[in-house]
């Protein structure tokens, strides 16, 4: 197990520097000259000057690349060009707004997802699954922004139970929540249905029901843990989804998170946040993957046991 | 008469679909005694597999049903039981195990929890109580290191002993019937000499009925009394097995017994039954077999034969073939 | 073997599922709309009409009315236009450039497949709409960026399929038998693997039509697509957001008709594949 789990983050590294280079890259393609910005419309050529010096501007790309790893490794990601503000102070408070959103909508989508996922496949081909699965594909065709100000309409401005924006309370968290995490729970149930029903196929199913259980002891003893397995994968894709989300999502409700900092910041090209942005946004996306491999490698006892794949040989007894 | 368990009559499975209807099981009739190895054999796809999920009623997920006859099994008709009194007969009083014993296994649970969790659906004891019968039962069918296999998964054992626990598995209630699906079709050829030796001692010490269904006529020499030869969802003949293998009356038990290889013996090539099984869209008219038969007469074509039984040297047989019904045309095939 | 018949168990299989038959009667309703829309409404979607603002749905303004006295069922009708073809457009222009690269590259495999495979895992890695708002933001706002934002991101998910198909058929039996006879490459690729990748292709480009629908959405309803007063369904919803407690509708309605198209999208998508997947029967 130690094993896989060194192996799987060694796997990561060159993963990270391509996406950070990437990223790097992508940024200084932005048309237009952030020195130029900083300084004002009606700015000296000395005084732009001052400023590419003062942030180091005019240096060679890869010096601006060392620079910007470096700062990464001690947590110092530049000074925001708008507000003139450390970037790291910048994201700190918003990180929490956004983390929060997206582990609360994770939660109730996974809650919900597989219950319909399972559901549905105990009742293949009958009425309960024909719903479920009418719920799901509605869930991964609603617009979220659409769905956020339906839900505002009702449960905020008709019947007010909710507030309108922002977030003071646990509270706040459930509107936008249920806005995020549904094309998550949607994607999560058509998921752990198909894999369900795969799973159902395999011959210690009908083993198991040779043994006498019933159909759920079938079910929740034999199928969903090997189902889960599946759906664990699944699950780490989908995060990045919900990331992608928030930026939407913290629109429509007014959240002071990541997301809003994000479309604000590409408005006023104030690179070195959307910089640090794309970075964190990658690398969460790329360490819940990890957390997620993991997570296969304990609910799985192939790779738990012998660091192989299916196709290691049998050790004999 | 008491010495039967499970009485099979007139068994007729369907799968039915909406484009199309099969019959991969039609009117079978047999009986297993008590305490016999009764062999089930035929090509694939004649309908033995079918005929033991049918008694086990495993057909959930599929599109298969039982359609006509009954299992009489301890004074009930397993047909028409409801599902609930069918789960408690599964796995305590029929026991099943299959082809594959790897992947029959549950590949995320521990072989102890797999066999405890069969002991504990049926009985009413303490996990302790389950756990010591399960590491006996592994002891029973010959699994060193019992104890340790207890924490192991399936995919750390090899295919002989993951089929070694899957007769444990069944075993460890004591039931009046084992029903074994092709149980060493998968495994390598000293190994299934082990398997087939360990369940012939458990039918021996623990009077276990056992149903053994295998296309493997050695097997079937090696291991049963009595054999029914199945072919194309019916029953063609069914004797002792001595019987059956010295003076086969049916051509289709004649040809599959000429098919085995002997060593020793030079052959110039191994004979065939020429031509396929058909296929269960399009039977043929008369005899199933006739297409495939040196011996098919006109009437074979036309007219399916019964299963009539036959007498001879003093012993019973039943035999599906209109020539075994005149004993004047015995001599042209003896 | 006839010809026609893996198409005709297609057909009959498809026909079957009657979910999908509604969505592609709707889809093509919606194609319908998108040519000839503007000529249907009743009113022209473009004249202000002052003294009948955010007026809520009646037998005159079957969708009510926008800020600006607009009729909203006729900005929907002329909307269509622009919604589906921003949406088909990128959907295809990622299925060509993403079919090109996942042949090429599992056709010849070795550095370049490496180097291709690795930007489509790191495009992975963001999230899509994420990706698109990079975009934008470095081609800056407009519908024309978001086209090619959303076709850029779109492109890994086609390569990604016929680079595994060109590698799975590459061995196949069949692929070897041609080769073995001494078929042209070009012609092993257009005859044997294409055909052989081609449902998985459909189904795909089905299902990233909706997403490419909702992603267009999102970043109009961000400000960084259409203008405010184009009529564009996700536009429509973010001018119609700021009147949100006075005229619940301006929004209700093009956010329905985004749903419900992206739905039908998705349910063809889904009877396809389960016409196309031998494993359903």
């Amino acid at each position: 197990m130690l094993r896989y789990f060194f192996k799987r983050l060694l796997q990561m590294i060159p993963l990270l520097v391509v996406v950070s280079f990437l990223i790097f890259m992508f940024i200084r393609m932005i048309p237009g000259d952030p020195a130029r910005l900083l300084a004002g419309q009606d700015a000296t050529v000395e005084e732009i000057e001052k400023i590419q010096r003062l942030y180091g501007l005019n240096d060679p790309l890869f010096v601006q690349y060392g620079r910007y790893i470096a700062g990464l490794f001690s947590g110092d990601m530049g000074t925001s060009l708008r507000t003139g503000r450390p970037v790291a102070d910048m994201l700190l408070p918003r990180y929490s707004a956004t983390f929060t959103l997206a582990l609360t909508s994770m939660g109730w989508a996974l809650l919900i997802g597989l219950t319909i996922g399972v559901v549905t496949a105990v009742f293949r081909g009958r009425w309960p699954d024909y719903i479920g699965m009418l719920v799901a594909v509605a869930g991964i065709s609603v617009p979220g922004f659409w769905m956020g100000l339906v839900l505002i309409q009702r449960f905020a401005v008709e019947m007010p139970i909710f507030a309108v924006t922002g977030l003071r309370s646990m509270k706040d968290f459930v509107l936008p929540s249920i806005t995020l995490g549904a094309g998550i729970m949607a994607m999560i149930a058509r998921n752990s249905r198909s894999e369900m029903s795969e799973t159902m196929r395999h011959d210690y199913i009908r083993t198991a029901r040779a043994k006498g259980l019933s159909e759920p002891e079938v079910i929740l003893k034999h199928a969903l843990r090997n189902s889960m397995v599946q759906v664990m994968t699944i699950i780490g894709l989908q995060f990045g989804f919900l990331l992608g989300g928030s930026v939407v999502v913290e629109r429509v409700f007014g959240i002071a998170g990541l997301g809003g900092l994000l479309v604000d910041s590409i408005f006023f090209r104030d690179y070195t946040v959307i910089q640090a942005e794309l970075t964190i946004f990658a690398f969460l996306f790329i360490m819940v993957n990890l957390l997620v491999d993991l997570m296969y490698g304990l609910l799985n006892p192939k790779i738990r046991y012998g660091g192989g794949g299916a196709d290691e040989p049998e050790q004999p007894v | 008469m008491s010495d039967l368990i499970l009485e099979l009559k007139e068994l007729k499975t369907q799968f039915i679909s909406k484009d199309s209807t099969v019959t991969p099981v039609d009117g079978v009739s047999y009986n297993i005694k008590k305490g016999e190895i009764l062999g089930l054999v035929g090509e694939s796809g004649c309908g033995k597999s079918v005929t033991a999920l049918s008694i086990m009623r495993l057909f959930r997920d599929t599109t298969g049903k039982i359609t006509g006859g009954s299992v009489q099994f301890n004074g009930k008709d397993l047909v028409k039981v409801s599902e609930k009194e069918m789960a408690m007969i599964r796995g305590k009083d029929i026991a099943m195990i299959f082809k594959e014993p790897l992947t029959s296994l549950n590949p995320v649970a521990k072989i102890g929890k797999q066999i405890i969790e069969v002991i504990l659906k049926h009985e009413p004891v303490s996990v302790r109580q389950a756990r010591e019968t399960a590491v006996k039962m592994l002891e029973l069918v010959g699994i060193p290191r019992a104890e340790q296999v207890m924490n192991e998964y399936p995919h750390q054992l090899s295919g002989g002993m993951n089929q070694r626990v899957m007769i444990a598995m069944g075993m460890s209630l004591n039931p009046q019937v084992l029903i074994a699906d092709e149980p060493t079709t998968a495994l390598d050829v000293t190994i299934q000499a082990q398997i087939l030796e360990l369940m012939k001692r458990i039918n021996e010490e623990h009077g276990m009925s056992i149903l053994l269904i295998t296309h493997d006529l050695g097997v079937v020499a090696e291991m049963c009394s009595r054999v029914v030869v199945m072919y194309a969802g019916r029953i063609v003949e069914e004797a002792d097995a001595e019987n059956l293998f010295l003076r086969p009356r049916h051509p289709y038990t004649i040809g599959l017994i000429n098919s085995i290889p002997v060593i020793g013996k030079n052959v110039e090539r191994l004979e065939s039954i020429p031509g396929n099984v058909p296929s269960l869209t399009n039977m043929p008219l008369g005899c199933k077999f006739a297409p495939r038969c040196s011996k098919a007469l006109e009437r074979c074509k036309a007219e399916e034969p019964g299963l009539f039984t036959v007498v001879s040297d003093g012993m019973e047989r039943k035999c599906r073939c209109w020539l075994a019904a005149e004993p004047d045309k015995e001599a042209s095939y003896a | 073997m006839n010809r026609n018949s893996p198409f005709r168990e297609f057909l009959r299989k498809f026909w079957r599922r009657k979910t999908a038959i509604i969505a592609l009667i709707f889809i093509l309703m919606m194609f319908f709309i998108a040519v000839f829309g503007a000529s249907l409404a009743p009113y022209d979607p473009k004249t202000y009409e002052y003294s009948n603002t955010l007026q809520p749905p009646s037998s005159a303004h079957l969708f009510g009315t926008d800020e600006f006295g607009r009729d909203i069922y006729s900005r929907i009708l002329a909307g269509a236009r622009l919604s589906l073809s921003v949406s088909l457009s990128a959907v295809t222009f990622s299925a060509v450039f993403g079919t090109v690269l996942g042949l090429i590259s599992g056709y010849i495999g070795g550095l370049f497949d490496n180097i291709v495979m690795r930007v489509c895992d790191t495009m992975f890695a963001f999230p899509d709409i994420i990706l698109a708002i990079a975009i934008v933001a470095i081609l800056g706002p407009g519908l024309q960026n978001v086209i090619i934002a959303v076709a850029v991101f779109g492109i890994p998910s086609f390569a990604r399929i016929m680079r595994g198909a060109m590698l799975a058929l590459k061995q196949s039996l069949y692929v070897e038998a041609a080769r073995s006879i001494g078929v042209k490459s070009s012609r092993i690729i257009f005859v044997h693997i294409f055909p052989g990748a081609f449902s998985t292709m459909l189904v795909n480009y089905s299902m990233r039509i909706g997403t490419a629908i909702l992603a267009a959405a999102s970043l109009s309803f961000l400000g960084l697509g259409a203008k405010p007063t184009d009529d564009e369904w996700g536009a429509m919803l973010s001018v119609g957001r700021n009147y949100l407690g006075t005229a619940p509708h301006a929004v209700l309605f093009p956010g329905l008709v985004i749903m419900l198209t992206v739905l039908a999208f998705n349910l063809l998508g889904d009877g396809l594949r389960d016409a196309l997947d031998p494993k359903y029967k």
